[in-house]
């Protein structure tokens, strides 16, 4: 049987087995890993997984680099959380504001706005190269979470969109007709079942016809070129896609979390992007899940572990810890944990079977 | 020239009083030549003779600073790389440009970009039709293997091959995407007698199979065997342009190449 | 057909636009009530401003010439620069007097400052020189987090003091303000633009009058060549890192009396470096500079003009533009070369 498909069984069992041992089991999942990864962490993972998954398919697959992914997340959770919870300063009726198909329908909105966005963007950004193309992608990054704080320029005295700094609370929770898709343990399975369909649908693009076209633009733009691949609207479109993922997961943060401000994509979530999918390996769509919860668990050993290590340790060794920690992995495991693992075991084993 | 007047058809590939410059020196100066359909056409000249800018400026990755390449009739200009490779021309790289991270099976794939379709929403959904056509793609790739002697390294990385058969790969490939006209850059440099041979024999076969075949090389006894006619590039000029026989006895290309060797 | 027409017309446009730029900057200005005083008041701070990016940018310029790594730690220097002075300052470890114990304080500080690029670049960068450019960046991002990590644990996230240079030649313990044509200008601001002359000029006599840094500039022009003619790489990494580190403390230094230093003042200083430096078209130092002043310049204008809350904004919609239009900086000229 082929490999990714063992890979999305295995998954879904385990996703299955999380949600149902976190209903049935009065401790909870989180007791299954001494309480390091809680099952809010679980969410979190999933939906990281799929902005994750986009990105591998723009920088490890495509080869171009963008540190500014966190805007495309942002202009999801903003659209998703303007439009429901600012519906009424904009004067959306009630009874559209208010039913229960209204949010449903803002997230493929949400979608298609910012995967317009990203084409606009994307087709004069993406002759750019190399390093070139990596800062373009960060000043725009920065630019689109200047205008949430800013409220995009607009006075907060004549249209407060976007809260400023403090953002927007009271997004409501997703539902069902009058089904709730809450308390977290009935979220998690939607934001895992789009997280799981990602991926399939990104294995699916990657052993493709268009999977081959970008891996052939990241080998020679060139060499892809003058066999026929129309470089310029590939990369264009990957790009599309990527912040087209950005936005899906954006909204369904903006309904897990209730409420969004800046700091949650700006510079340093799009650098946490970007080290989450090189931690888990970028040539590969199962790096994405990989990536963003070695991170995420990575962090939550730290903040467990640390001040039995250091008498009176705080938050801020955490983050030492952490640089240390990424630095480490990238001098040792540059093409991410998975790879890195696998090519310590073919090292391993050659002088095992020596001795 | 006068001899290509000869042909009641029309050229495959017209050059047109072609010229290049870089940033005011001039790479190629006024080059006019013809390729005729089902040709074998060698383009030769000593190093920095602008046999590579020509291939460059055909393939549409240089702009031409004046003149006209014609394709079918059709001018090339303005044209985009991937649009030049679609109308029917495609080319190997000197420095051999393999997809590296890509199997040999899956670059002669990329090859056939153009005669597949599948696009992101067909890919991802998996849709029969796109299956379809990656099961035919995949048997025709299977099939020019095959045809250059490496179907049993279909899944093997495509770079891990040794340096003859990433030559051959990087030939199968451009074949993929069934071009009219296909550029060889130097396809016998590092090449052994044998190989030399072998490629020779791929040559005629791709000829055989009714593609017009463009070919710059320093082997000249490799061009002499093989060639129909011979354009000879000297510091951007074009010195001479006739059969093999003629070509060999022109007092100017004796003295371009002496003067270099 | 496209060469002559297509350039022509993108100079036209391009003129068109900066005067509409100009004239929208004036008109929103005017709403505003600006004066000429008022705008020259908005340059002046903008060149201040500028100033700092652009010591920044030449430390940014330098490190990517030699070794072709962006260094996301750049801003961790000047929060260095700044933070270490502030505390040596405080400690009073000179009984003799403020200005000489400043003056200490701040040379202590830039060796410190040069020692940890060295450091850093011996440990993470040199042994993996090799590795990918976005290995390298992250890398040095994992650098500036553990910096500025160390920093927060040493220091708490409260500012520090480092007081204005000029105090110590008055009495009075708050800064001379000079006030030519109306506009305020602080001593300290003088002594960054003097200092900043005063790093380029030894800069330029380093890289054109002494053996090293002729060896220096070879490599950074053609790394290959240079090691062809026997100059080390290695030792040209390390100094570009120590160069750059140097110069970085060196801007936190002289900003430190305006800013009140935080452990957490880097990121956003090295990130305006960065389009300082790629304003500049990212390989050349002097262009760099200019780079810096000009990009100080222009984001303060806009910002005054408009809303202060977007400066940033303006700062990096230049840096778009310029890698759009003008992706080898805005003072080489355009040049097709051979490629392939």
């Amino acid at each position: 049987m082929n490999r990714n498909l063992i890979g999305i069984i295995l998954l879904t069992l385990f996703i299955l087995f999380t949600g149902w041992y976190e209903i049935t089991q009065p401790e909870g999942f989180s007791s299954l890993t001494g309480g390091i990864v809680t099952f809010d962490a679980m969410v979190r993972i999933g939906i990281l997984t799929i902005v994750v998954v986009g990105l591998n398919l723009l920088m490890g697959y495509t080869g171009q680099a963008s540190l500014g992914q966190a805007a495309f997340y942002g202009l999801g959770a903003y659209f998703s959380a303007i439009l429901t919870a600012r519906a009424g300063v904009l004067g959306i009726p009630e009874t559209i504001a208010k039913a229960w198909w209204w949010p449903w329908l803002l997230i493929p909105a949400g979608m298609a706005l910012t995967g317009l966005f990203a084409y606009l963007v994307g087709r004069p950004i993406l002759r750019l190269k190399g390093h070139y193309l990596a800062m373009a992608t960060l000043g725009l990054g920065i630019v689109v979470v200047i205008l949430f704080r800013e409220n995009f320029g607009i006075s907060a005295n004549v249209l407060s969109l976007t809260g400023g700094s403090d953002g927007i609370p009271g997004i409501p929770r997703l539902r069902i007709g009058d089904y709730e898709l809450w308390p977290v343990t009935r979220y998690f399975f939607l934001v895992w079942g789009a997280a799981i369909l990602s991926i399939i649908l990104a294995l699916n693009i990657v052993n493709s016809r268009v999977g081959r076209a970008l891996r052939a633009i990241h080998s020679s733009d060139l060499a892809a070129e003058v066999i026929g691949v129309d470089t310029a609207i590939f990369k264009t479109r990957v790009f599309v896609l990527s912040a087209m993922m950005g936005s899906l997961a954006g909204s369904l943060y903006a309904h897990f979390q209730a409420a969004v401000s800046p700091p949650t994509f700006d510079f340093v979530a799009s650098l946490e992007l970007v080290i989450m999918a090189a931690m888990g390996g970028m040539t590969s769509v199962w790096g994405a899940p990989f990536g963003v919860a070695l991170l995420l668990i990575i962090r939550e050993l730290l903040r467990a572990r640390m001040h039995r290590l250091f008498e009176g340790a705080g938050g801020e060794f955490e983050v030492v810890a952490f640089g240390l920690i990424l630095i480490l992995l990238m001098i040792f495991a540059p093409d991410g944990v998975i790879k890195g693992f696998r090519s310590l075991i073919t090292r391993v084993r050659p002088a095992a079977a020596k001795s | 020239m006068s001899r290509n007047n000869n042909h009641a058809q029309t050229p495959l590939l017209e050059l047109d009083h072609v010229t290049k410059s870089f940033a005011g020196l001039t790479a190629l100066h006024r080059v006019s030549g013809k390729v005729m359909p089902g040709q074998i056409k060698a383009i030769i000249g000593p190093n920095g003779a602008g046999k590579t800018t020509l291939y460059n400026l055909i393939t549409g990755i240089y702009e031409v600073t004046e003149g006209d390449i014609r394709f079918e009739g059709e001018s090339l200009l303005g044209l985009k790389p991937n649009q030049i490779a679609n109308l029917g021309i495609t080319r190997t790289f000197q420095n051999i440009k393999l997809f590296d991270h890509m199997t040999v099976l899956e670059n002669v794939l990329v090859g056939q970009h153009n005669r597949t379709h599948t696009g992101f929403v067909a890919a991802a959904l998996r849709l029969p039709r796109s299956r379809q056509e990656e099961r035919e793609a995949v048997e025709r790739g299977m099939a020019l293997l095959k045809m250059v002697g490496l179907a049993d390294r279909a899944h093997d990385n495509a770079t891990d091959l040794p340096f003859g058969l990433q030559r051959k790969l990087e030939i199968a490939r451009a074949l993929a995407s069934r071009p009219k006209l296909l550029l060889l850059d130097e396809p016998a440099a590092g090449l052994n007698a044998t190989e030399s041979q072998e490629l020779v024999d791929l040559i005629r076969r791709v000829r055989a199979d009714g593609v017009t075949v463009m070919l710059v090389e320093h082997d000249m006894e490799l061009v002499m065997d093989v060639a129909d006619e011979v354009l000879v590039l000297d510091y951007g000029e074009v010195i001479a342009d006739d059969i093999p026989e003629v070509v060999q006895n022109d007092e100017n290309v004796i003295t371009a190449y002496l003067g270099v060797e | 057909m496209k060469p002559i027409s297509s350039v022509r017309f993108r100079q036209i446009i391009s003129a068109l636009s900066a005067l509409l730029l100009i004239a929208l900057i004036f008109w929103l200005g005017g709403r505003k009530n600006f004066g000429l005083q008022q705008y020259g008041q908005l340059v002046i701070d903008g060149l201040r401003g500028g100033t700092i990016y652009a010591l920044i940018a030449l430390g940014l310029v330098t490190i990517y010439n030699v070794t072709g790594v962006i260094n996301f730690a750049q801003g961790a220097f000047v929060m260095l620069g700044a933070m270490v002075t502030a505390d040596l300052f405080a400690r009073e470890f000179l009984p003799f007097s403020p200005g000489l114990n400043l003056v200490a304080a701040a040379i202590l500080a830039i060796l410190f400052t040069t020692a940890v690029g060295v450091v850093m670049e011996r440990l993470v960068i040199y042994p993996v020189r090799d590795a990918s450019p976005l290995t390298l960046i992250i890398i040095t991002v994992g650098v500036y987090i553990v910096i500025q990590g160390l920093a927060l644990i040493h220091w708490g996230s409260g500012a520090l003091k480092i007081p204005a240079f000029a105090t110590f030649f008055s009495e009075s313990t708050r800064d001379t303000v000079y006030r030519p044509f109306g506009i305020i200008i602080k001593a300290q601001s003088l002594w960054i633009w003097a200092t900043t002359a005063v790093v380029l000029i030894v800069l330029y006599w380093f890289f054109n009058r002494t053996i090293y840094g002729k060896a220096f500039q070879a490599s950074a022009i053609n790394r290959t060549a240079a090691r062809l003619m026997g100059i080390s790489p290695n030792k040209m990494s390390l100094l570009a890192f120590a160069i750059a580190a140097a110069v970085g403390a060196i801007a936190g230094i002289v900003l430190g009396p305006v800013t009140s230093p935080t452990y957490d003042m880097g990121l956003k200083l090295g990130l305006k470096g960065f389009v300082a430096a790629i304003v500049g078209g990212l390989v050349s130092a002097p262009a760099a500079v200019i780079g810096g002043l000009l990009l100080g310049v222009v984001e303060n204008v806009a910002a005054g003009v408009t809303k202060s809350g977007l400066k940033d904004i303006f700062a990096f919609i230049i840096l778009i533009l310029v890698l759009l239009y003008r992706p080898q900086g805005i003072l080489t000229k355009t040049k097709e070369t051979e490629k392939v």
